[in-house]
């Protein structure tokens, strides 16, 4: 076990390091920070000092350089348009994110686990092909379009929930204590809606596929010989089986959501990192996007080590070496 | 003479697909007496296995019907799920053919045995151990009290055949269905197991239905056989006539197509033709395109099933006759 943490943790530093210079150069080749920071106005004179100020004036091997000494310090540089460090921007507005998407995953698993479970196992009936179906549509429709329409539906024209934001200050540098309150909650709850939507069609078409196999397998036959009653067989033999193909992809889905719940934040106004990086991109704030990378990708990894673990819980013939 | 302890007439299972109606199985009867063991043999798609798993409702998307289909004083067709549920395992049960794939690979072996006595007795936690590992070690399976905690994967085909041997042992059922119990398993290993599966069968004086596309395996472990084919019976009666002197062409030519040691054979014997596909059965007798005694009767009439003499029956128009 301890072995195991070691070597993902060395694998995740590598991981870094790739990550960090892919987004370097890309980042570096796609617009010109000074532009974005400067009035149109500005003088060759104050380009270019800026340009030094910001260290861009030097190769870009030699930025790279400066950037990992950084790092390895401790420091993963200042945002340039905010001129605060880029990690404590990104972490700021972290639990926002994560608020979202907890939510969002909440509603995934009420929805999406009876609904695959039942379509699962009744696998020719007519309510799992109209589960199936739904499943189909709710794959397809993007979440810019679902976002608008639950807004028009909910907050306009019903008036029920907010049309955007979040109760709580995302930014809570004061000191403020943040609760979760039902005013919060009634403020989360289009954009996990909007989130969870794609989630829950993945899921269903997930376990469906996945218990739908089982529920073939030799294991089951007998099983039901032993006198099983059908509630368990899906629910003690197949399911639990099912799960193991089904955990992987929805762990890194989770991964996801978190990394990328831009669109969504930005339709709702919330707060979150996703909407930092959106902004970010659009004045080429390089080192808020290089870290920005950086920490999902940290969060990617942490989600398939949890995984990982989950899977030998779940299937003894996994180790983890 | 003993009432059967199950008996099986005119037993139908149809599938409706979108190629047509499959007969697996049509207008089968067989009876199984209490302490013997019921050999079932054909090729792979007589419907011996689907017969069997009728009598359990255990076909999925098929049609079974029968005229009778009762287990002591139970009439199996009209039993509810509920009720049948608490007969599998419990008075019948099953064993199946790939022990790799019948044990749930997730669960210890001491899970799936206890999971038997759970549904089935009243006996307390201490009881249920005491019970596994007495299974275990019947059906010869040493330390069994540390391999209640191991899991399938730990095990070889013939370990866990004997686990499977005693699941469903487990809450002494009165009739085991073992469909191919050692046809996946090592040459070495399958004697060793079927004469473990036929001692316990006659020791507690339970009575097995022994499906198998071995005819070895029936002489030598059936008091009984019936010979399927195309998903009807061909012939049965008691074994040693049946193998002695088949009656029925196909038995016959399964016979012939066995490789003898003592006798010089260029060439083994073999049935002419393709089994006939399930949703394009021949009108007449099912074995008529291959059968080498047929005449233009057996064409367009299917064969009734004729009583003989020492409980044989046989469904032919021209049986083979000694002399």
């Amino acid at each position: 076990m301890i072995r195991f943490i070691i070597r993902r943790f060395f694998q995740m530093i590598l991981v870094l390091f790739i990550v960090s210079l892919m987004v370097f150069l890309l980042s570096s080749f796609t617009g010109d920070p000074v532009y974005m920071l400067l009035p149109p106005d500005a003088t060759l004179e104050e380009i270019a000092d800026m340009r030094i100020l910001l260290g861009l004036d030097k190769p870009l091997y030699v930025q790279y350089a400066i950037f990992l000494q950084n790092i390895l310090k401790g420091d993963f540089g200042n945002s340039y348009v905010y001129n605060k460090p880029a990690l404590g921007l990104i972490l700021e507005r972290m639990p926002a994110t994560m608020e979202v998407v907890a939510v969002s995953t909440i509603i995934t698993i009420l929805i999406a686990l009876p609904l695959g479970v039942f379509a699962g196992s009744n696998p020719k009936s007519t309510g799992s092909k109209s589960i199936m179906f739904g499943s189909l549509i709710g794959i397809s429709l993007p979440s810019f379009l679902v976002g608008m329409l639950l807004i028009y539906l909910f907050s306009v024209t019903l008036g029920w929930l907010p049309t955007s934001g979040r109760s709580i200050p995302a930014i809570t540098a004061s000191g403020k204590k943040t609760y979760f309150t039902i005013n919060e909650l009634r403020h989360v709850l289009l954009p996990s809606i909007t989130l969870a939507l794609g989630q829950v069609a993945m899921l269903i078409r997930l376990l469906k596929a996945g218990l739908q196999e089982t529920m073939q397998k030799d294991f089951i036959k007998f099983a039901k010989s032993k006198g099983v009653s059908r509630r368990n067989i899906v629910f003690g033999h197949a399911l639990r089986n099912a799960l193991t193909s089904t955990i992987t992809v929805f762990g890194l889905s989770i991964g996801d959501l978190i990394a990328f719940t831009t669109i969504t934040e930005t339709i709702f106004a919330w707060p979150g990192m996703g909407r930092l990086l959106l902004t970010s991109i659009n004045v080429s704030d390089r080192p808020v996007i290089i870290v920005y990378i950086m920490v999902v990708s940290v969060i990617f990894v942490v989600i398939n080590f949890f995984v990982d673990i989950l899977y030998t819980v779940i299937d003894p013939r996994i180790k983890l070496n | 003479m003993q009432r059967p302890i199950l008996e099986v007439k005119n037993l139908s299972t149809t599938f409706h697909t979108f190629r047509g109606v499959i007969h697996a199985v049509s207008g089968v009867s067989f009876h199984l007496n209490e302490g013997e063991i019921l050999g079932i043999v054909g090729e792979s798609g007589s419907g011996k296995t689907v017969a069997n798993l009728s009598l359990l409702h255990l076909v999925e998307g098929g049609v079974v019907q029968a005229d009778v289909m009762r287990y002591q004083d139970i009439d199996l067709s009209s039993l509810k799920e509920k009720e049948m549920e608490k007969l599998r395992g419990a008075e019948i049960s099953m064993i199946f053919q790939d022990p790799m794939s019948s044990l749930n690979p997730l669960y210890t072996i001491g899970h799936q045995i206890e999971e038997s006595l759970k549904l089935h007795t009243k006996l307390n936690r201490k009881e249920r151990r005491a019970r596994m590992i007495d299974l275990l070690s019947k059906v010869g399976i040493s330390d069994p009290e540390s391999r209640l905690k191991s899991y399938p994967f730990q095990y070889s085909g013939g370990m866990r055949q004997r686990i499977i041997i005693a699941i469903a042992l487990a809450v002494n059922p009165k009739i085991i269905i073992a469909d191919e119990p050692t046809t996946a398993l090592d040459v070495t290993v399958q004697a060793q197991v079927l004469r473990l599966l036929t001692d316990l069968i006659h020791n507690e004086s339970r009575s097995m239905i022994l499906i198998t596309h071995d005819l070895g395996v029936v002489s030598k472990t059936t008091d009984r056989v019936v010979v399927m084919y195309a998903g009807k019976a061909m012939e049965s009666g008691i074994t040693k006539d049946v193998i002695h002197e088949p009656m029925h062409p196909y038995t016959d030519g399964l016979l012939r197509s066995i490789p003898r040691f003592h006798e010089n054979q260029e060439r083994l014997y073999q049935i002419p033709g393709m089994v006939p596909r399930a949703y394009d059965l021949p009108k007449g007798c099912r074995f008529e395109p291959r059968c080498p005694k047929a005449q233009p009767i057996c064409k367009n009439e299917e064969p009734p099933v004729r009583k003989m003499s020492n409980g044989r029956e046989i469904a032919c128009f021209f049986p083979i006759s000694k002399g």
